[in-house]
């Protein structure tokens, strides 16, 4: 008997001739693996991408076509007519320790990893990234751009310049869309008071309250360092004014409650007014629970509440360090108006597990926060070594990157959660997205989204935390509708309908 | 694709016959029977039927005839018939009633199949529509209620008298005259109605009266659902008696709560709200500072309950200099509104949190015999809304492992513990209705925290004017009353006062009913009878003299206490148990020296008045006293359905479920020579 046997029928009689062969243990040769045909272009009229919490599919490009949805009992309608928020981007911090890492690697090395990470064509698409204005707890040193006293002294550090500079620069190459948020772990150090009393000189990089006396020359602090940013060539789109404002302890920190923050931004918003400067300011920057600090529960709704501050302040900036995403609920009903970031997370040795962390942060930070208005996801260092370095003496030094270098070799890479978690959503949701409506089947476990492109396309993004597969039959139109079976504890998300097509 | 399949088919046999060659051989075939679908309906409904009627003959035996149902390509239907021999065979497949699933083509397929598995599909187009009946039914309980079609697409309702909380479900009528009905019911965890379910919808209206119920047939929405604003900002179902919303409350600002009916007679907690203006009952005023609250809308007890919040999900808490937003505080003898809704230890449940009314000062206020015992209470506080993180005890203890701090209290009404327990000092009691101010100042920090207690004011309680033959009982708190009287045998009882008081249970072991007339069932002493007006419960107790616990004498007289499980009045809901603070039952004296208790047998959950023992399991004891002291020591046993082994248990088989029982002691031997007689009767 002569006949062709096609791809699928080959698998079947290789599974086939494998279960006699197991069935009575009697030995038998293994069915030639299938020569790699090497990664064919993928195509389809939907592109979908997978990354499921076991790692047999992990950010998997898959091309589907259209089919009819019409009766089906899982059939999910965009409704476009509804919309909510505009998205700014998804991205990880560029920290000196990233940069560090980075530059360690060979020319050619770095350019595939950031192409991999930022180009929107070929790469996962990261389009917002968050830097530290000064040093961090993931700089190569504790700095400000103004450490002599007198803020004429301003100037963005050589260790930035040179370090931190040329990785910036090729990311926007890659994707000049990319959009840039910075946040200061401290202020000058003699700007700093003690927190009982900022009129009383504070020398230390952590903790310490800033003095009123300088909240001119802090907020001249921003302005010369947007300016001077975006004379390189890097635009900031947003900063916020500290970075966990309620957290004394961090190797370089800046105790700001809530009154201070409303007091310096009426500083700050004019100083950016008179400069023609259209960064937006956002508050906070810190966790759900308000780091458990009497008083300062709500914190940016006390700002609001103050309409000569809350005038200057876009809205604010989350971690999820402490407390639930709920709290933006609470945030959101308040103030409708204002803007809601989420601005860091982390893994690490207290927290890591590749199973449960890039479901469940997917759940809460992605789907959490743009579900609750979220304008845009950042996550932190994109990139540590096998040993969470470089990292500061007094900060964190068991973090892990988006993804890790072998310290060895600057070569070997291990993507971790945070890498896959960004990718689902950047590649399908460009900058300048708009959340729309949905309507139809809902079931425990199943949680989703869609967005409008501004390109025309459409994208759905969606996680089934449950143990089984599950079907979303999604419909935006007779012709632009198609089904897909969610595999067991995965993100799927899909875009379709670029703007050729409409 | 037949190729296909032939080859696979093949293949697979190959395989098991060349790799397992023990096993039989598979006969497959690759052609089906021959499938002549003789009809079936083009068209049916969501929840209806579909008929079809096909003739199947084969060379090979048949296996099945499947009726399957396709909405695109999901099948969501299918009826197996098995087919023994060439013929004709028909049937139904039900079509699903899901909800927002447009009308539109599906496919039924027949699929014929013979025992060697070849297949032979035929597939008829079938428009399914969403049925549009002239009615649905309401079903509350007992009771139908007819539903209309409002004129809106699909949706339906009915207007009538409800409870607040009419929670039923609906049903369709039959939809397409094959007895195709469908129902629609709750489902928890997809949180809303749901086809093929009588779980009761959690329907619930500001108050009970005249309002509608709607269902719509398509969304499967329905209302009302009590939507319930805090200063328009919608309040979160928890349960059903409950609905919450996290917010910023700001001290001296008023806010409205809008959406329950009867809010005008709502307790909102003096320590945190007041009613600035009785004429508009929904404004309140916020009193404490500032911060992040919980308020809570209980239906149950129609109160508002405040707690401070760290976060949206978090308890706030104290830092150990006193800083922070809330102490807590959890025990016996106190509870808001009422003591009943929050008598107990279980933090989660009945905690109470203090409201702080300026910084590092938190006060509670509680009403003596609303919401807190007049005579006797036991309470402590905490700094967490939780256990074994922080709690005030009343001296420092190095030895103490969990977070603590020290409270002390200038009050000389209230003494403190070493554990930090609080009660009433000796020879102290509270004026009934008297409202008294707890607060706690942690300006020192939590180890130098300092309780006064101050009598603010008075509330007068709720008049009720009972009588035992014209002797006034004495109202002990919100709910209790009591008398003390001389009784005797025989002697006729009057219980007048309190027009609403109708009592839910008399102890028929101490008061024989008949009619109106109430007779004294024990011999003549001096007892107590208590009567609580909440639960409608009237009791007796044996007493001494000067009012204490009456007590067994060495030659068997007096009263003698029982106490165990496996017995309870009235009911297997209320088993003695072993702590007399609880539950103790005084033994009626029935006669001189011996003692009795006549009840049903019933099962430990679901038992109803009148079920005094437990069919499956007793094990009690007697005690000379109210409580542990003196005891049974090996007393005799007659009956043969008791045994005593330290406790008296039962000896062998389960009671007869609904049969009487009589429990006699005879102490007429001198009470330590007890016999103990337990029989059917």
């Amino acid at each position: 008997m002569k006949f062709t046997i096609n791809t699928n029928l080959r698998l079947l009689t290789g599974s086939l001739l494998l279960a006699g062969a197991v069935c009575c243990s009697s030995g038998s040769d293994e069915p030639n693996p299938d020569p790699n045909p090497g990664p064919a272009p993928v195509t389809g009229d939907v592109l979908a991408y997978v990354t499921s919490a076991n790692g047999n599919r992990l950010f998997a490009e898959e091309g589907l076509s259209y089919s009819k949805v019409s009766m089906s009992p899982y059939r999910v309608a965009l409704e476009p007519a509804t919309t909510y928020q505009t998205i700014d981007g998804f991205g990880p911090a560029i920290t000196g320790a990233t940069c560090y890492n980075l530059l360690k690697m060979s020319q050619a090395d770095r350019t595939a990893i950031l192409k991999k990470c930022f180009d929107p064509e070929t790469g996962a698409g990261f389009s917002f990234i968050r830097v530290h204005i000064g040093g961090s707890d993931f700089s190569m040193d504790e700095y400000t751009c103004c450490d002599q006293e007198d803020i004429e002294f301003f100037a963005i550090p050589a260790v930035e310049k040179e370090g931190i500079f040329p990785v910036l620069k090729e990311i926007l190459e890659i994707n000049p869309a990319v959009k840039i948020m910075g946040s200061p772990w401290s202020c000058p150090k003699w700007m700093k008071g003690t927190v009982a009393n900022p009129s009383i000189p504070y020398d230390s990089w952590t903790s310490g309250r800033l003095n009123p006396a300088y909240y001119d020359d802090y907020a001249e602090y921003f302005v010369q360092w947007v300016s001077e940013m975006e004379e390189n060539g890097f635009p900031i789109h947003a900063i916020t004014m500290q970075n966990e404002p309620l957290n004394h302890g961090n190797s370089m920190s800046l105790y700001m409650p809530w009154q201070d923050q409303l007091a310096f931004v009426k500083k700050l918003g004019p100083a950016f007014q008179k400069a023609g400067i259209k960064t937006k300011i956002l508050c906070y920057d810190h966790n759900y629970d308000y780091d458990n600090t009497a008083g300062q529960q709500s914190y940016p709704l006390n700002i609001y509440a103050d309409d000569d501050a809350s005038q200057w302040v876009d809205g604010s900036a989350w971690h999820n360090y402490g407390g639930s995403v709920t709290e933006l609920d609470n945030i959101l009903s308040a103030a409708p108006d204002k803007s809601i970031y989420f601005t860091e997370a982390s893994i690490g040795t207290w927290n890591y597990n590749f199973e449960s962390c890039v479901i469940d942060d997917f759940e809460s930070i992605f789907l959490g926060t743009l579900s609750r208005m979220g304008k845009g996801v950042l996550l932190w260092n994109l990139m540590l070594d096998d040993k969470g370095a470089p990292n500061r003496p007094g900060g964190c030094t068991t973090c892990y990157g988006a993804i890790e270098i072998s310290s060895s070799d600057y070569k070997t890479l291990k993507y971790n959660s945070h890498y896959y978690d960004l990718a689902q959503c950047a590649k399908v949701i460009q900058p300048g997205a708009v959340r729309i409506g949905t309507s139809g089947y809902t079931a425990p476990g199943l949680t989703y989204l869609a967005f409008a492109n501004p390109d025309g396309s459409k994208a759905f993004v969606a996680l089934n935390k449950n143990a089984s597969e599950q079907t979303v039959a999604v419909y935006e139109s007779a012709d632009r509708s198609f089904k897909y079976t969610i595999p067991a504890k995965s993100i799927a998300s899909f875009r379709w309908g670029a703007a050729a097509e409409n | 694709m037949k190729t296909l399949k032939y080859i696979a088919l093949s293949l697979f046999a190959a395989a098991c016959t060349t790799a397992c060659q023990d096993d039989p051989e598979l006969l497959t075939t690759d052609i089906g029977p021959e499938l002549t679908a003789v009809s079936s309906d083009a068209s049916a409904l969501f929840g209806g039927k579909v008929g079809f009627e096909a003739t199947m003959t084969d060379r090979y035996a048949l296996s099945t005839l499947k009726a399957q149902v396709f909405f695109d390509d999901e099948m969501v239907a299918e009826e197996v018939i098995r087919t023994k021999e060439n013929g004709t065979y028909s049937g139904t497949v039900t079509i699903p009633f899901y909800k927002n699933v447009p009308d539109g083509e599906a496919t039924l397929r027949l699929v014929g199949q013979n025992v060697r598995f070849g297949l032979t599909t035929v597939e008829r187009l079938l428009n399914v529509s969403r049925p549009k009946p002239d009615h649905l039914t309401f079903v509350l309980d007992e009771q139908e209620y007819r539903m209309e079609p409002t004129g809106n697409d699909y949706e339906y309702a009915v207007t009538a008298d409800f409870p607040q909380k009419p929670q039923g479900y609906i049903s369709t009528p039959d939809l397409d005259g094959l007895g195709s009905v469908v129902t629609f019911g709750y489902d928890a965890e997809q949180g809303g109605i749901v086809s093929d379910s009588t779980e009761p919808i959690p329907f619930a209206n500001s108050n009970a009266g005249e309002f509608t119920i709607t269902f719509n047939l398509k969304t499967f929405e329905g209302s009302p659902f009590i939507k319930l604003l805090f200063n328009d900002a919608e309040m979160t179902m928890v349960d059903n008696d409950n609905y919450s919303i996290v917010t910023t409350l700001t001290q001296n600002q008023t806010y409205t709560l809008t959406g329950v009916g009867d809010f005008a007679d709502w307790d909102v907690d003096r320590d945190y709200f007041e009613r600035a203006d009785e004429s508009n009952p929904e404004t309140l005023t916020f009193l404490p500072m500032t911060g992040m609250y919980k308020v809570t809308a209980n239906f149950k007890y129609s109160f508002l309950r405040i707690e401070a919040m760290q976060s949206a999900t978090e308890y706030a808490s104290l830092a150990a200099d006193g800083s922070g937003n809330a102490i807590w505080t959890v025990g016996a003898g106190i509870g808001k509104p009422v003591i009943k809704n929050g008598d107990g230890w279980d933090m989660g449940s009945t905690g109470l949190c203090l409201a702080r009314v300026a910084d590092k000062k938190f006060q509670i206020s509680l009403v003596a015999g609303v919401s807190i015992n007049a005579s006797s209470f036991d309470f402590k506080f905490f700094w967490p809304k939780d256990w074994d993180k922080g709690e005030f005890l009343g001296k420092t203890d190095a030895a103490f492992a969990n977070p603590y701090g020290v409270l002390t209290t200038t009050s000389d009404l209230i003494e403190i513990s070493d554990s930090g327990n609080l009660g009433l000092a000796e020879g102290k009691t509270l004026d009934l209705g008297g409202i008294y101010c707890f607060t706690i100042d942690v300006s020192g920090g939590t180890m130098a925290a300092v309780l006064t207690v101050e009598k603010v004011g008075e509330q007068p309680l709720p008049p009720a004017d009972i009588a035992v033959n014209g002797t006034a009982m004495t109202q002990i708190d919100a709910d209790n009353y009591q008398v003390d009287l001389d009784l005797t045998q025989g002697q006729t009882l009057t219980f007048s006062g309190a027009d609403a008081f109708t009592p839910a249970w008399i102890d028929d072991n101490y008061f024989s009913v008949s009619g109106t007339t109430v007779s004294f069932i024990p011999v003549a002493g001096h007892y107590r009878i208590l009567a609580n007006l909440a639960d409608r419960f009237i009791r007796c107790y044996r007493i001494t003299a000067d009012g204490g616990y009456a007590t067994t004498e060495a030659d068997g007289s007096g009263g003698i206490w029982l106490m165990g499980w496996g017995v309870g009045a009235p009911s297997m809901d209320y088993q003695f148990g072993f702590d007399p603070f609880t539950n103790i039952y005084c033994m009626p004296e029935v006669e001189p020296m011996k003692y009795r208790l006549t009840g049903k047998a019933g099962p430990e959950k679901g038992s109803s008045i009148g079920d005094y023992f437990r069919t499956d399991y007793i094990s009690m004891k007697y005690f000379f006293q109210h409580g542990w002291g003196g005891e049974m020591s090996n007393p005799t046993i007659q009956g043969g359905l008791l045994k005593v082994d330290g406790n008296l248990g039962l000896a062998g088989d389960p009671l007869e479920q609904g049969a009487v029982y009589e429990l006699t002691i005879d102490l007429s031997a001198g009470r330590d020579n007890g016999v103990v007689s337990f029989v059917k009767k």
